[in-house]
């Protein structure tokens, strides 16, 4: 058979055209099998992203991450709340990779690439940030045009709520979904807490009304007192509670201070906090490892412990005078009424129309004795020597590691009231009816004094100057008069001002030395540090 | 009035209200201990003296020294103290400072930092050379305690000067570990020193005080110390605050706070031999005897020589 050789022209033609075509269509089926977009992060928390992360990346917990409400520019704002934050550490790092990569730049179908990222849950967990230092958000469901938009090579997750989250990324040509890629995010929020029967201090203060800037170093961590070569216990509270026993506790300084357990077993763990020497170290709660990423600091201080004696004297008003004469008898003028008794001191005011005379009271024009004498002592309020000495050394001062002993002096009565008013003079420091106290009851063989005197003239609980042996304490206005006795021991003891109309302008409700709040008991820990230098 | 004060004190303790006329010192000793130890309570009821010599009082109250309440062994040193304190031969204060060097060493810390504090009223004089011995050696191991400095300067120690200059010169010991940085042992050993005659040391202290930021602090705490220095331009600093009539804050309403000068001449007080006033205690000296010391301290140089060391 002869062949036509334009028949056989045509059939090349045909067939490459065919080819030509079936080879476009080809090239697109082909892109869209191997185009892949991507996402790796150190989901196997073994503190670096490569190859082995990708068998863990969808299982839970998959990335551990802490809630970032720590402080780590120091600006007294959480670093939830803040952004630009200079030395923030706590965000996961997150790499997004396209391949291939040229496919970003290929003007032939970048247009028609969309790559989103969404949370497909757990999305009110965690923000996205484009730095590791919070620059700019990036809110989610986002989506990059690869046309118009640029591709980040990596994103930042930041846990603001505990919990598990998926954070998914897709890539699409048009509707049509080309590639995808998911990783499993758990956010673990540790808080560290007081535990009800510890024996030291906990300050947690949060304040957002301090005047001065001597507070923290770092506001938001809380510091705990504990005495050296002894133990105490802090509680850490773990969220999410199913993955506690990815939190592992660890001290900076295991020579001041050490913790146990190592991990956590429980959502709420009771740790036991060792001070080993006088010192400072933090306690660290860490994320997969003793060495895995900071989700929550203590800061610890071990303080030797500081003893202090205290005597406590009941004062009472020593009234003795004599009645000579009795009321409404006829007396001659400048007869004597009344004399002072074996105190040698007047304590009588003349009625009528009598008048002093050094220590009596004579009959005045009238000639009848007008005044009753005052042999009625003026008693002050007690309180149990034993009930206050544990006050102090179990709710306050422990806090500051420090101790009393606490010694009751026998009962004085004192001709203190000089100008006879049934009051003891507490307008100054110190009055001379205060000073009368100080010179017949002071005993300086004791750290302090505290003498227990009722009727201040102003009405006030106490009074005891900076760095002073002796004090006054008036419980007949105190519902709480070992906690009266503590504040006052603060100013004169340890010299702690009122920490809201000081320096410091400080509304501390809670503090021992609050200047008007009823029986606070707290001390900070600049407290401590001044209480036990 | 507190030598008085003293007398009375120590003549009511080692009295005793039941039958004290037949009683013995031991005796009475062993009620008031057990009141002590079982109330927390003091008897301070009695009226009569026990007229015993300081070494038979002393001898009495030896066994409390070991008793097992850390109360009881610091309330008895305390009574040597009180004992010194009124038979105030050398001999008698140099027994009650062996025993109270002895007590450094005990495991309470009731006991020996009230034992510490004790001994810094005493004079270098009132030291053996065996106690002196004892300081060293305690000053000689590695983070000695504040305390522990701080007696060595008391003691006059001369010779333990360059190790006090060591633990001074160790930045270490200047920054706190935890507390302030007037609790350090580097604080401490700067003090020591100072008092020692190491003139470095006192211009440091002196410069440390003024920079402290807290005027509560300053003047009730670091005044203090620097009264410890007993030297020249330590008493001159304290001087400064004599002068001035600047006060701490007010801790009442419309009670204006207390005057630094306050808290100055009650350590002048303590410091200057042949200062002419009468120790009190803060808030006790009226406006014109502020003013008489004033006057006093710029009219008369001689006190330089009358440092109270």
């Amino acid at each position: 058979m002869k062949k036509n050789p334009c028949f056989i022209i045509a059939f090349i033609l045909s067939l490459l055209m065919f080819i030509a075509s079936s080879h476009a269509e080809m090239s697109k089926t082909l892109n869209a099998a191997i185009v892949k977009i991507k996402m790796d992060t150190d989901s196997n928390n073994d503190g670096t992203i490569d190859a082995t992360d990708d068998a863990q990346e969808e299982e839970s917990p998959g990335k551990l991450v802490p809630v970032n409400d720590n402080d780590d520019n120091s600006n007294r704002t959480s670093d939830l709340m803040d952004t630009a934050v200079t030395g923030e550490n706590d965000l996961s790092e997150i790499n997004v990779s396209l391949d291939p990569e040229e496919i970003a730049s290929d003007s032939a179908v970048q247009n028609d690439i969309n790559i989103q990222l969404e949370a497909s849950s757990g999305a009110s967990h965690i923000k996205l940030w484009d730095s590791a230092t919070k620059s700019n958000e990036i809110s989610l469901p986002k989506t990059y045009n690869l046309g118009t938009d640029t591709l980040p090579s990596s994103v930042y997750l930041e846990g603001s709520a505990s919990g598990e989250t998926d954070l998914d990324i897709v890539l699409k040509s048009g509707t049509q979904e080309l590639s995808s890629d998911t990783l499993k995010n758990t956010i673990i929020n540790v808080d560290y807490s007081e535990d009800s029967s510890q024996s030291y201090g906990f300050d947690n203060r949060q304040t957002d009304a301090l005047a001065t800037g001597n507070y923290l170093d770092n506001l938001f961590v809380p510091w705990k007192s504990v005495r050296s070569s002894h133990t105490d216990s802090v509680i850490a509270t773990i969220a999410d509670s199913q993955n506690a026993d990815h939190v592992y506790f660890t001290s900076t300084d295991e020579t001041n201070v050490t913790v146990s357990p190592p991990q956590a077993a429980s959502a709420t763990q009771t740790l036991t906090i060792n001070g080993i020497r006088k010192g400072n170290a933090v306690i660290q709660a860490n994320l997969a490892s003793e060495n895995g990423k900071n989700a929550a600091l203590l800061n610890v201080s071990s303080y030797d412990l500081v003893e202090k004696t205290l005597a406590i004297i009941l004062v009472h008003e020593d009234n003795d005078d004599v009645q000579d004469i009795a009321v409404g008898q006829p007396a001659a003028s400048t007869q004597t009424c009344v004399s002072s008794g074996t105190n040698l001191s007047l304590d009588t005011n003349p009625a009528g129309d009598d008048i002093i005379d050094g220590t009596y009271i004579r009959s005045g024009p009238d000639g009848t004795c007008d005044t009753t004498a005052n042999n009625t002592d003026i008693l002050s309020t007690d309180l149990q020597i034993n009930a206050l000495e544990t006050y102090l050394n179990e709710t306050v001062y422990n806090q500051a590691v420090l101790q009393w002993t606490v010694t009751r002096l026998t009962e004085k009565r004192v001709n203190f009231d000089l100008n006879r008013d049934g009051q003891i003079d507490v307008s100054s420091w110190p009055t001379p009816e205060m000073q009368i106290i100080i010179d017949e009851c002071g005993d300086s063989n004791y750290d302090h004094n505290i003498f227990l005197v009722d009727h201040p003239s102003d009405g006030s609980l106490g009074y005891m100057s900076f760095g002073q042996r002796y004090g006054f304490v008036h419980l007949d206005n105190s519902n709480h008069p070992n906690n009266t006795v503590a504040h006052e021991l603060g100013h004169g003891a340890f010299s702690l001002e009122h920490p809201d109309n000081g320096s410091r302008n400080d509304a501390d409700i809670e503090n021992l030395m609050h200047s008007v709040e009823p029986n606070p008991w707290r001390l900070r820990k600049y407290q401590w540090d001044i209480i036990n230098p | 009035m507190k030598y008085f004060s003293i007398i009375v004190s120590i003549i009511t303790l080692l009295t005793f209200q039941v039958n004290a006329q037949d009683q013995t010192v031991e005796q009475r000793l062993a009620v008031i201990m057990n009141l002590l130890r079982q109330t927390n309570t003091l008897s301070t009821d009695a009226k009569k003296l026990v007229n015993q010599s300081p070494e038979s009082l002393l001898e009495q109250l030896a066994p409390y020294e070991n008793d097992t309440s850390p109360k009881i062994r610091h309330f008895t040193y305390t009574l040597c103290k009180k004992i010194s304190d009124i038979q105030g031969d050398i001999t008698t204060r140099q027994i009650v400072t062996s025993k109270l060097v002895n007590a450094l060493a005990d495991s309470s810390p009731l006991v020996w930092q009230h034992a510490a504090k004790d001994l810094l009223s005493f004079h270098p004089d009132d030291f053996t050379e065996e106690s002196k011995q004892t300081i060293h050696s305690y000053l000689s191991q590695d983070n000695p305690k504040y305390e522990i400095i701080l007696i060595v300067g008391t003691a006059n120690m001369t010779q333990s000067l360059p190790r006090l200059i060591s633990i001074a010169n160790d930045q270490s010991n200047n920054s706190p570990i935890t507390g302030k940085w007037y609790g350090t042992s580097g604080w401490a050993a700067h003090l020591s020193s100072a008092r020692l005659g190491h003139t470095d040391s006192t211009q440091y202290c002196i410069e440390k005080v003024s920079s402290e930021p807290n005027p509560v602090i300053q003047v009730t705490k670091l005044l203090k110390d620097m009264a410890y220095i007993r030297q020249k331009e330590a008493i001159l600093f304290i001087k400064t605050y004599l002068d001035s009539n600047d006060r701490l804050p007010s801790l009442k309403a419309n009670v204006s706070g207390t005057q630094y000068a306050q808290y100055a001449i009650d350590l002048l007080a303590e410091c200057i031999i042949n200062i002419p006033i009468e120790r009190k205690y803060v808030g006790a000296y009226t406006p014109s005897e502020i003013s008489n010391i004033r006057q006093w301290m710029n009219q008369e140089s001689n006190w330089l020589n009358f440092i109270n060391k």
